[in-house]
């Protein structure tokens, strides 16, 4: 049995706007284990971003935790004080950003910004952190690490800066790295430089790893686990080949088979029709029955709860309990 | 033969001969240009009725560059852009704002490219009207009968841009290019902002009205997949260059250029099974310097083949198996 390193238990987020309550995550529970790569995939405004965000306590007003724990190895982020989560943030849990540009700072070079955070959290003087910062830029295959310490982020392409913020996340080597998006901005010949250095990293440092992402070919070349975020809710949760062989909830199903696939030559694509709800006008019942196939009037009325399926996954469908009951 | 050389057919709705857009960094006393940069440089393709051809490149591949001159939104260095048997560089302004309603655009940007102050009916009447086809009652009707078309509602035409949501819009962006009743449509990234989902229906339209009113597109892409998905033919730009030019299905099953084929494998499939199980090139580097561009093969820098005779001598786009065109000096067999 793997040693569970994060245990989110029935988090919910909300934000307090002048419109209204906005829940924008809402009882969502998973764990990651020591060495696992889990990736949190959804479209754009189900929550994803968010959960990673609520993780690191990094919720601004008018947004706040209003529910659930956030154990990491047995403690209870939510329930640390500013100062006590900072010595976590950036050592034992980090994080990467989707854009690279916005996330350096301009008028420090690359090699500040690093040992700035090895600084910070070590006990090291200047001089140790720079051949800390150096070691890491290696890592993370910076060419001429020597010279680029010395660099301002704008000189740097995108891939590279990206690679700069890997660096920055892993120069404390944290026990999880929180990524959210991290290659959506860069071209996928650097995507792919990126992601596989991702996964070496992680296999090489044991190091756990959240990767949020909308795109499913990332999620097949890198997860152990999936979750899938509709709506603020998971939806369902499985491991990696299991979801993709046999997809349980409509929208999983919706969202692979509206995925091109670049190794088919046949490729038929199907959509999910309608559009994904905000969360002023959420649907009630299930979040998904305006765009669901296979809806029922149960679906309407009721909120379907997240069921165990069989090896471990989880579902959150209505179809899937009636299925059981009738092998049962 | 170079693709030079291939003379204009009769099916050809567009043909660009040479077409380059240099942008000037620095001059010297003299006005004359000392530093620039090469957009988009010898540029040949063409473009057959009824057919799409996708193009497919990194950012700053020139492509969205080469999109935009083609309707002289930009106006291109030297070039020729042979439009059903026109060169429309050589058209007055007023001749090119004819042709104009031939040619029309979808761009990347759903939120920016439409007026926010404009209700969608005006949005997609403008072009009518600029054009004087109709107007009044007629001007309604055609207006709700394009809503339909791209699937919203006549209801919607009375409001403004941002109740919609993103892929709503697009189809918006689509009704107004449509409007015209365009015989070629250049789609700038039309998919790229829009999630999974409402991507497959955008491009299911797209093919859907393709067939129902004849259009020919240009699909500029930077993600494969969608690409693969609605062209008939690709053009693989690098560096403002066309690199290779095939058929959908030759493009993918027998690859020429390097680098193709490493765009191709870099993009992740999804299927966790064949994780590592593929047998991948993946390029490596960034791409180069594009100011002062080295001589010799642009994609020296980041090729597993190179050789001296690609550091110093361009290889030119040529006929390799019929209506398969490639850029390199050692095409992959």
């Amino acid at each position: 049995m793997s040693e569970k390193l994060l245990e989110i238990k029935g988090l919910s987020t909300h934000f307090f706007t002048e419109n209204g309550v906005v829940p924008s995550v809402n009882n969502v529970s998973f764990d990651v284990n020591k060495g696992e790569i889990v990736c949190v995939v959804g479209e754009s405004g189900c929550g994803k971003s968010v959960t990673s965000l609520s993780i690191l306590q990094l919720i601004n007003k008018p947004g706040r935790i209003v529910n659930g724990e956030i154990l990491f190895k047995g403690t209870d982020l939510t329930k640390l004080s500013e100062r006590e989560i900072r010595k976590i943030r950036g050592n034992k849990i980090s994080m990467i950003f989707q854009e690279p540009l916005t996330s350096l700072n301009p008028v420090f070079t690359i090699g500040n910004q690093i040992s700035e955070t090895i600084r910070l959290h070590q006990n090291v003087n200047k001089n140790q952190a720079k051949m800390k910062t150096l070691e890491v830029l290696k890592k993370v295959g910076m060419p001429n690490p020597e010279k680029q310490y010395y660099s301002f982020p704008h000189l740097l392409s995108g891939g590279m800066r990206q690679r700069v913020m890997i660096a920055m996340a892993l120069s404390c080597n944290p026990e999880l790295l929180i990524a959210d998006e991290p290659t959506t901005a860069l071209d996928v010949t650097i995507q792919v430089q990126v992601l596989r250095l991702l996964r070496d990293l992680s296999e090489e440092l044991q190091t756990s790893i959240v990767l949020i992402t909308h795109d499913l070919g990332v999620v097949a070349e890198m997860a152990d686990r999936v979750v899938v975020m509709y709506g603020g809710e998971i939806v369902e949760q499985n491991n990696v080949f299991d979801l993709f062989s046999d997809p349980k909830h409509p929208y999983t199903k919706g969202l692979l088979n509206s995925t091109p696939k670049i190794h088919q030559l046949d490729d038929s694509l199907e959509s999910i029709e309608g559009n994904v709800p905000t969360p002023a006008n959420m649907p009630h019942g299930c979040k998904f029955n305006t765009r669901c196939p296979f809806v029922m009037n149960k679906c309407r009325e009721e909120q379907p709860p997240l069921i165990d399926a069989d090896n471990g996954s989880e579902v959150r469908c209505w179809l899937h309990l009636e299925k059981e009951a009738v092998s049962s | 033969m170079k693709i030079a050389e291939v003379e204009v057919k009769e099916n050809y709705l567009l043909k660009i001969e040479g077409l380059k857009k240099h942008f000037a960094l620095s001059a010297n006393i003299f006005g004359k240009t000392t530093k620039s940069v090469k957009a988009v440089d010898e540029v040949n393709l063409y473009v057959k009725k009824g057919e799409t051809l996708g193009i497919v490149g990194e950012s700053g591949c020139g492509k969205s560059t080469m999109g935009n001159t083609i309707l002289r939104l930009i106006e291109p260095t030297e070039g020729k852009i042979i439009f059903e048997g026109r060169d429309l560089l050589k058209l007055s302004p007023k001749e090119m704002q004819k042709v104009r309603r031939d040619i029309q655009m979808v761009f990347q940007d759903p939120f920016s490219s439409l007026n926010p102050r404009m209700r969608v009916f005006d949005v997609i009447a403008e072009p009518l009207r600029t054009h004087g086809i109709s107007k009044g009652k007629e001007l309604e009707e055609m207006i709700y009968g394009l809503l339909e078309t791209v699937g919203l509602d006549r209801s919607q035409a009375d409001r403004f841009p941002h109740e919609f949501s993103g892929g709503q819009r697009q189809r918006i962006g689509i009704a107004r290019a449509i409007a015209l009743h365009p015989k070629l449509i250049i789609c700038d990234e039309p998919v790229s902002a829009l999630d999974v989902s409402i991507q497959a229906q955008v491009l299911n339209l797209l093919i859907k009205l393709q067939k129902e009113l004849q259009l020919t597109y240009i699909f500029i892409g930077h993600g494969i997949p969608a690409v693969k998905y609605i062209s008939d033919r690709i053009a693989v730009m690098y560096m403002g260059e066309i690199v290779e030019m095939a058929s959908k299905e030759k493009l993918f099953s027998s690859t020429k250029h390097p680098y193709t084929l490493g765009l191709i494998n870099a993009v992740p499939v999804p299927d966790p099974t064949l994780r590592d199980a593929r047998e991948r090139i993946i390029i490596e580097n960034d791409i180069p310097d594009q100011i002062n561009v080295k001589e010799g093969c642009r994609f020296y820098s980041r090729c597993p083949f190179g050789t001296d005779k690609c550091k110093t001598e361009k290889p030119s786009l040529i006929e390799v198996e019929e209506e398969h065109f490639v850029a390199c000096h050692y095409p992959l067999t």
